[in-house]
């Protein structure tokens, strides 16, 4: 079963090598100007005039150009459970219960993969930036056994993710970089504040333990936290300090 | 010699066929009446859920997934719609409507442009004035239809004619036909 994994690997590598030959690996520094932003478990994202959105199994895209009539032009059939959807650079990430793949999206009709970060079957949520994508790992009900970690993977090359170094989690939910900080929300275990300027030896700055968190947006010093008590707001600075903002409740 | 062969091939081929049959049936009728926990598909009727509208502002019940673009910050009610907040002052968000989509899970905005997921449409909203919002295009079965629940086990078979499954409940099943 084993050898067969690394077989089938292997080929998946050396069909994505192929595939990727010609690619321009150049990233766009245009800023997707007009688009809002939403926390790591989105399945729907906008870059430039295109709408991505991940269901079930499949990559779907539609051309936005004229938002009174968006065109469906393109699915991606992705055969595994898919669960996130990230932009970076002119890439996709995209997180599924198997792995992260990673799309070119420099033709934006139609996305071509480029290279697969395989992993045990879990629930992953993925942000990423600079040269470095973080995948989180969590164990549930709809993710089969799975594992908690957080792994870090270096896409300097995005057609070679390499991991850098697993961390180990309790619950991992969902994630969110500003800076040289990086938030995980772990559930009921809370929230955990990283500093991450070295990414092979990421430094727990904090834990927050009490209140359950979801998912994050970390934007413009302000950390915006979906939890089981409601939805938290955070000011954050270099210094590491969080102080709590305001909290939009949840009605009992 | 061959042909005799391949006629009684035939025969134990038939005969194994009528076995499996029978072996079915008296499987079947075993399990006529078996009652196991299963998800059960609640339906709503198309015309409901696709009657997108603003209502008031109001409470969070079950908040998904928050979403940010300019000084707005929306917060999904799961399988309901977006809470509109103005989020300027950060320490003092204002709730402003509630967007009523019914089904929804996810959204995404550019310029004035809201894109959400309404059951297996895609539908784009104009949202440039907050108190009076316009559907301007709805892409039928954009996404698939919910023929099976999240979670494993046994579940009622789907069945569209009777319209869009909502959500799942978790009851008592008398003989469910699929199972995942």
């Amino acid at each position: 079963m084993k050898t067969m994994k690394k077989l089938i690997c292997i080929l998946t590598a050396v069909a994505c090598l192929y595939a990727c030959k010609g690619d321009d690996m150049k990233a766009s520094n245009n800023p997707d100007s007009g688009v809002g932003r939403g926390g790591s478990t989105a399945r729907f994202t906008i870059v430039k005039d295109y709408l991505y959105i991940v269901d079930n199994q499949s990559l779907k895209v539609f051309r936005i150009s004229a938002p009174d009539n968006p065109v469906y032009t393109k699915r991606v059939s992705l055969n595994t459970v898919v669960e996130t959807i990230f932009p970076f650079q002119d890439h996709l990430l995209v997180g599924t219960q198997t792995g992260m793949f990673i799309f070119s999206i420099s033709n934006p009709e139609n996305p071509t993969r480029v290279s697969v970060y395989s992993h045990v079957v879990s629930c992953d949520p993925v942000v990423a930036d600079g040269n470095y994508a973080y995948v989180t790992l969590r164990s549930g009900t709809n993710c089969n056994r799975g594992v908690n970690v957080l792994d870090v993977v270096d896409i300097k090359d995005m057609r070679s993710p390499q991991l850098v170094k697993s961390y180990p989690m309790q619950s991992p939910h969902g994630l969110g970089v500003d800076g040289n900080l990086l938030f995980v929300t772990e559930g009921n275990f809370g929230l955990k504040v990283f500093d991450k300027s070295n990414p092979n030896e990421l430094k727990l700055i904090k834990t927050f333990d009490d209140f359950t968190a979801f998912d994050v947006i970390p934007e413009s010093n302000v950390l915006i936290i979906t939890g089981k008590q409601g939805i938290y707001q955070y000011s954050y600075n270099a210094q590491n300090e969080l102080k709590l903002l305001s909290i939009i409740p949840i009605k009992s | 010699m061959d042909y005799l062969n391949q006629i009684s091939m035939k025969k134990i081929y038939f005969l194994a066929i009528v076995a499996l049959f029978i072996g079915c049936t008296t499987e079947e009728e075993k399990v006529a009446n078996k009652k196991v926990m299963g998800y059960k598909p609640i339906y709503t009727d198309y015309e409901s859920i696709r009657k997108i509208e603003l209502q008031k502002a109001r409470g969070l019940t079950s908040p998904g997934k928050i979403y940010i673009k300019g000084k707005y910050l929306y917060i999904n009610e799961s399988g309901d719609g977006i809470h509109i907040f103005d989020n300027t002052d950060k320490a003092n968000p204002k709730p402003l409507a509630f967007l009523s989509i019914p089904v929804n899970k996810d959204i995404s905005i550019k310029d004035n442009i809201l894109y959400a997921d309404n059951g297996d449409d895609l539908v784009t909203i104009d949202i440039s004035d907050v108190n009076s919002i316009k559907v301007l295009k709805r892409v039928e079965k954009a996404f698939p239809y919910p023929s099976y629940p999240n979670e494993r086990g046994y579940f009622e078979c789907v069945d569209p004619s009777k319209g869009y499954v909502k959500s799942w409940e978790y009851v008592e099943l008398t003989n469910p036909k699929c199972f995942r």
